[in-house]
């Protein structure tokens, strides 16, 4: 295996992802498989060839700052799942929860 | 009334002037097909029935002008465009119950060329997928084979205008979204050049790749919706300032004397023989039509799939770290924050959009960095001087938009890296930016074939030409699917 449990768990906590068991053992299978397919990009003998970070050949173009009227702000809260008037609400953080703040 | 879909857009758009239909009536037939086949082919996550026909109404009260050549025609979003008040989902659980406080700019712009939107369809969660079967709600089926996958990931969107819904429908494509399903659903299916139509207010998923364009059942139909949609938007840096031509000016052109490119990596191994052999013939076509057809090649497009996944998964990765259940979508109950985000995405996503975050994680680490990712970059500034030598010679190229026709429903499901190899002769377009077209040009055991058009840069002018040229010399996109089989899902 190129994933071993360790790592597993290390690349999920860093997308925000928890697995039970018998998951990992199915994503650990399952990245295994999509590591050996994208290793072939090793392959290839890229020496003088620079990155192409989009297709685009569009350069940024800045404007003068304008501020206007966009959203109402009751239909962004509208999806909210928890609040308080005009505010989210969320829970406390791991480390004010355990008083290191 | 019914018969009316099999009407062309521009005929519509006549009898519409004429007043011998109205919006309104269009709307009732949209929606009376929709309950016919709703039921077997389950191609829509969202209906917008009442304000449709107030809109329609509104319409037929003023009357369709001449110019307005798209008004009271009906159509539908694939459900990662947003739409204020109506919920948008990308087929996930995280979005279940969102409801955007906003328009997408394609949506602001099909609502000033007065289309009439019917409902939000089926796909791949998050786009993540060919064959619309990492949907969380429900399985779409094949409009001609109903135990067939209908491709994807919009797929909900190709089996709404297979069956006969709408003539008009809307997708994404990241690498082969719009092609691949209109090839398995027998329409033509067109993603516009990278930059050609504004993604402000599309779900995205892999930024440097995704790009919105119409589903059709006519190449002529096409080029109009796409004259509707294109252009530069404030709201998208990405977009280009280019002038937007007429898509239509060189349909009906002779194209006698172009010179059209097959990639021989395009009907090489691993591509079905009957998928071959219909391109075959389409070289065949345009031969007998006067252009001049010869062989290209694009060593590196068969390294694709690999650079695409490295790429495209951590765009993604990068897209989805939005998804977090603070400010819209569902949210898990939890002690703490960081719990509160894990519990909420370990619940809301579905395996396959774990696995590719979980890959382009992996590519974006530290050690991996620049063994992957730098390194697929690096390959696809390749792929790209490749196409652009290959343009040197030809003004298009042509080849099959798809190895297979469509497989059976739960086929490929469970072996992600089969189904990722689908999108083998797509995905070269998206890294590259291109523009491609799928139009119908054959049929294997009753599923249709689909043939794809490669333009070059913001030439999307040329392919409407050339591929309505092959049209009117064939019949293929004439065949109604007749939504039999199936029933067993497998």
């Amino acid at each position: 295996m190129t994933i071993s449990e360790e790592e597993l768990s290390y690349l999920g906590a860093l997308a925000h992802l928890a697995f039970s068991e018998e998951e990992k053992e199915m994503f650990m299978g399952k990245l295994d498989q999509a590591i050996a397919m994208i290793d072939a990009v090793k392959t290839v003998d890229t020496t003088g060839l620079e990155a192409t970070r989009t297709p685009s050949d569009l350069t940024n173009q800045m404007r003068e700052d304008r501020i206007e009227p966009t959203h109402d702000r009751a239909d962004y809260l509208a999806n909210v799942s928890q609040k308080a008037d005009d505010w989210v609400v969320v829970p406390p953080s791991q480390t004010i929860k355990e008083g290191k703040s | 009334m019914s018969q009316l879909f099999s009407l062309s857009v521009s005929e519509l758009h006549r009898l519409l002037v004429r007043r011998e239909v109205t919006a309104t009536e269009l709307t009732q037939v949209s929606f009376a097909r929709l309950a016919e086949t709703e039921p077997k082919i389950e191609a829509f996550l969202a209906l917008n029935e009442e304000q449709a026909y107030h809109y329609a109404a509104a319409i037929d009260q003023k009357g369709v002008q001449k110019e307005e050549v798209l008004a009271g025609i009906p159509m539908a979003l694939k459900d990662n465009m947003l739409t204020k008040g109506l919920t948008t989902t990308a087929a996930s659980r995280i979005l279940e119950n969102f409801v955007p406080p906003f328009d997408a700019t394609l949506v602001e712009k099909l609502q000033r060329a007065k289309m009439i939107l019917i409902g939000k369809t089926n796909m791949d969660e998050f786009a993540m997928g060919g064959s619309t079967e990492t949907s969380y709600f429900q399985k779409t089926k094949n409009a001609w084979n109903l135990s067939k996958v209908p491709g994807g990931s919009s797929g909900g969107s190709a089996a709404a205008v297979a069956a006969g819904v709408v003539p008009v429908a809307f997708g994404s494509d990241t690498g082969g979204s719009i092609r691949q399903p209109s090839s398995f659903n027998g329409i033509v299916g067109f993603k516009p050049t990278y930059g050609r139509v504004s993604r402000f207010g599309l779900i995205a998923l892999g930024s440097t790749f995704d790009q919105i364009g119409p589903m059709t059942r006519t190449v002529h139909d096409n080029a109009l919706v796409l004259n509707a949609i294109a252009g530069h938007d404030p709201k998208d840096s990405t977009g280009s300032p280019k002038k937007v031509p007429d898509f239509t000016a060189k349909i009906g052109h002779e194209i006698k004397g172009l010179k059209i490119g097959v990639p021989k990596e395009y009907i090489g191994a691993g591509v079905q023989p009957e998928v071959v052999a219909a391109v075959k013939n389409a070289m065949k076509i345009f031969e007998s039509l006067g252009a001049h057809v010869e062989e290209v090649s694009l060593p590196h497009v068969k390294l694709g799939v690999p650079i695409y996944y490295v790429l495209s998964c951590a765009e993604g990765m990068s897209n989805m770290q939005g998804l977090d259940g603070l400010r819209y979508g569902f949210q898990a109950q939890a002690e703490t924050l960081e719990e509160m985000y894990t519990q909420t995405r370990s619940q809301g996503f579905g395996e396959e959009v774990k696995r590719r975050v979980m890959l382009g994680t992996y590519s974006l680490i530290a050690k991996n960095y620049e063994s992957y990712f730098e390194q697929a970059m690096k390959i696809r500034t390749l792929i790209i001087q490749e196409f652009k030598q290959a343009f040197q010679t030809v003004d298009l190229m042509m080849g099959p938009t798809a190895p297979t026709v469509a497989y059976g429903l739960n086929e490929h499901f469970t072996d992600p890296v089969t189904m990722y190899m689908g999108d083998e002769l797509t995905i070269p377009l998206n890294i590259a930016g291109l523009p491609g077209m799928s139009i119908p040009c054959g049929f294997h055991e009753g599923l249709p074939i689909g043939l794809q058009l490669i333009g070059n840069y913001f030439d999307e002018a040329t392919m409407y030409q050339v591929g309505h040229a092959f049209e009117t010399a064939t019949d293929f996109h004439t065949k109604i699917a007749p939504m039999i089989g199936g029933g067993s899902n497998g």
